[in-house]
Parts: structure tokens; sequence; C-alpha cells
């Protein structure tokens, strides 16, 4: 493992608190001529790098190459592309 | 015969590992299940949902984010330390994280006057989804006191790495139910 791919709990944390900062603008700070469905998937992509941090420095699987990394990402991914397809779909009608 | 130990451990710690992950799927799974329907009764009944979601509290969920977060933070220094005193004390703390999430989740309850005795889908959902996700944060914390006292390296990585998953599902749930 390189140096730069051992897990740092404490980088992840800053950077878990500042995408929740992100988060809580994107939502409640933003002008209302901001399309709702590129706040959406921004909220979503947001979400999917935070469960990609906790996976990679938290559970510690950076710079290891398990097809668990990918799988824990990919399940917060898919149950947040429902979540915004149904959002745009109701956007839509 | 070290090599022949060395192994019977190494077999014995894969066999561990195997097992929480079947336990964290099977989490993941039926948490993925509940969030999908959620979001497709959210399509079937989109005004009960948006009066649903008007009632929800705006700020306790982002203080309960950070709250979990940093309790995650807490569980995962747990498994880095050596000395068992420091790893005692890193577990209590994510326990107590737990313990303040439960506590502002009951007071955001309180305030939204959420129950499953609610007449509408929203209400009902929302309370069965949230509130399996705190009897989770629950009784994840009770296990974190307890391997507090018995803090093996097997110990702690078992309850942390369930901990971890109890944190990756509120920060799928967060978005899902409060902001999209």
């Amino acid at each position: 493992m390189k140096h730069s791919d051992r897990p740092n709990c404490s980088r992840a944390l800053l950077l878990l608190f500042a995408l929740t900062g992100c988060t809580f603008i994107l939502t409640y700070a933003l002008p209302e001529r901001v399309p709702p469905a590129l706040i959406a998937v921004m909220i979503a992509a947001i979400a999917v790098i935070k469960v990609r941090l906790v996976v990679l420095d938290f559970l510690g699987l950076r710079g290891g190459r398990t097809p668990l990394t990918a799988a824990l990402w990919s399940w917060a991914a898919f149950v947040l592309l429902i979540a915004v397809a149904c959002a745009a779909l109701q956007l839509s009608l | 015969m070290t090599s022949i130990i060395s192994s019977r451990d190494a077999r014995d710690t894969d066999n561990g590992d195997l097992l929480v992950w079947i336990l964290a799927w099977s989490e993941l799974v039926a948490f993925g299940a509940l969030l999908t329907a959620f979001v497709v009764v959210s399509v079937l009944h989109p005004e009960a949902f948006a009066a649903g979601k008007a009632r929800l509290h705006h700020a306790l969920p982002i203080i309960n984010t950070i709250v979990l977060l940093a309790s995650g933070w807490f569980a995962a220094r747990a498994a880095e330390q050596s000395a068992i005193p420091r790893r005692r004390m890193m577990l209590l703390a994510a326990a107590l994280g737990g313990v303040v999430f439960g506590g502002l989740k009951c007071i955001e309850y309180a305030f939204e006057g959420s129950s499953l005795l609610s007449g509408d889908p929203f209400s009902q959902l929302y309370f069965l989804i949230t509130g399996f996700h705190l009897t989770h944060v629950a009784f994840g914390s009770m296990i974190l006191v307890l391997v507090a006292v018995f803090p093996t390296r097997e110990n702690i990585h078992l309850i942390t790495t369930l901990w971890h998953v109890i944190d990756i599902v509120w920060l799928v749930m967060f978005p899902v139910i409060y902001l999209l």
C-alpha cells in the first residue's frame, strides 16, 4: 500500500463535514432559479461521495483491490439513482 | 506447527469477516428495499408525500448526520488503537454518538408528530424506515459499550464494520427521505 493510499480518518471526517455543509447550502440556501433537477442530481452525487469516503477511510478499504468497495458505493448509487429518477419524473408531471 | 496455527488463525479471521459481511449486506438489502418502496410510493401519492416532507424538521437531520459521522470517526479510530484504554475511550465515544443521535431523533419525532398509526402513507413509511434505522443505532450503541468491556481486535472489527454500515445507510436515507 502506498503512503497516499492509507486510510486517513481525520481528513475523511473533515471532508464529510464539508460535504454535509454543501448539501445544506444546496437544499436551503440556493436561489430558487436553480433548476430543482440539477439540485437533486448534485445532492445524490454528494451522498455517493460521502459513502465512498466512509467505505475507503472509515472501513479502511482504501488501497485494497477488493470488489467490496465498488459494491458498497454502487449500492448507494443504485438507491439514489432510483430516488433521483422518481424526483425527475414528479417534476416533469 | 506455528505455520499450522497461523493458517488456522487466518482462516478463522476470514470466516469471521465473511459472517460480518453477510450480516452487513443483509442490512443493506433490507434498507435498499425499504427506501425503494418509499420512492415508489412517493410517485403514487405525490400530494401526501409533499405535505409529509413539508412537516419534517430541517436542522435536526443535518445535526444528526454530523453526530453519526463523528461517531463513525471514533469507531474507525478505535480500530486503529493498540492501547486498550484508548480503544475503550474511542468505543464509548462512538456509543455516545449513537445515544445523542437517538435522543435527537426522538425529539424530531415529537416535533413532527410522526407515528406508525398515522393514516397517511408518508408518515407510516417514514416512521417505519427511520425507526428501523434508529433501532439499529440503539442496538449498535449497546454493542459498542459491550465491546468496550471486551475490546479484542475481532470484536472491534465486527462492531465497527456494522457501525459504518449503519452510517452508510443513514447517508443514503437522509437525501432520499428528507431532500429529494
